[in-house]
């Protein structure tokens, strides 16, 4: 089991990312090295896309717990989309879900952050 | 029955659980809870017992019989008592920074865990309940 982690948006503020494989404790050491790399300071919107995740556990959702308080510290916001039943039964127990900016769809999410980009740009 | 080793990847461990579990019909929903309490376990081992037992082996063995999923954790050493988890504190996500979610999780995942030490043997039992309809747990027929 392993986890690719693929960028889908990137501007100045906002960076799309979407996540295929298992969140665990094997994976989670890389997911934060690789968020450490691309999460710029400039960066204050986060968006997850989690299709493609079959698990996260308690070590996946303390990068997440980290993410989240980060992105609020800058007055954005950490967005999810797509999570399978499983992941959001998780987000739920250690309710996470309130503060998460969920979206129905990937594209919901992509129109979001091209819409941000486009603020930036103009 | 899995033997296992701090050589050993989670990733290699959850994909032999899982393979066995698929053939023995078990739901994806529950997989999905049996994995997630797997690595929670592994991580904890490998967190607060293997830095003085590096060379410790586990074992990992999972049946189902009369309408339950059973997960067995044992290993020889150290009486660790890990079903006793702090309840999450408040709904900042700050408070839920520091340790205790793992074992919260394998709590809320399943519908009975247990552990047991006797002659410097630790065993954790984890249950699911195959006939639970609202944990939508049953096998797939």
């Amino acid at each position: 089991m392993s986890l690719d982690i693929t960028v889908i948006q990137e501007s100045d503020e906002a960076l799309g990312l979407r996540l295929d494989g298992t969140v665990d404790s094997d994976t989670a050491p890389e997911l934060e090295a690789k968020l450490g790399e691309m999460v710029h300071e400039s960066i204050s919107y986060l968006g997850l896309n989690m299709s493609g995740v079959s698990f996260i556990s308690s070590a996946g959702l303390r990068i997440v717990f980290k993410m989240l308080k980060l992105m609020k510290s800058r007055d954005g916001q950490l967005m999810v989309t797509e999570m399978n039943p499983g992941v959001e039964k998780v987000f739920e127990v250690v309710k996470l879900m309130p503060d998460l900016s969920v979206f129905g769809n990937s594209e919901e999410m992509d129109e979001y952050l091209a819409s941000l980009q486009k603020a930036e740009d103009s | 029955m899995l033997h296992v080793s701090a050589k050993d990847s989670v990733g290699s461990v959850l994909g032999a659980v899982t393979e066995e579990v698929q053939k023995l019909g078990v739901a994806r929903s529950l997989i999905h809870d049996l994995q997630v309490v797997i690595d929670e376990i592994y991580a904890n081992i490998k967190m607060h017992v293997l830095p003085d037992y590096p060379d410790l082996t586990w074992t990992l063995s999972v049946e189902v019989k009369t309408g339950f999923l059973d997960l067995a954790v044992e290993y020889r050493g150290p009486h660790f008592d890990p079903t006793h988890p702090r309840p999450l504190a408040g709904d900042l996500p700050e408070s839920q920074e520091d340790g205790g979610m793992g074992l919260n999780l394998i709590s809320a995942l399943s519908d009975d865990f247990r552990y047991n030490y006797h002659n410097g043997m630790n065993t954790m039992l984890v249950r699911w309940n195959l006939e639970s309809d609202s944990k939508e747990t049953l096998l797939c027929r």
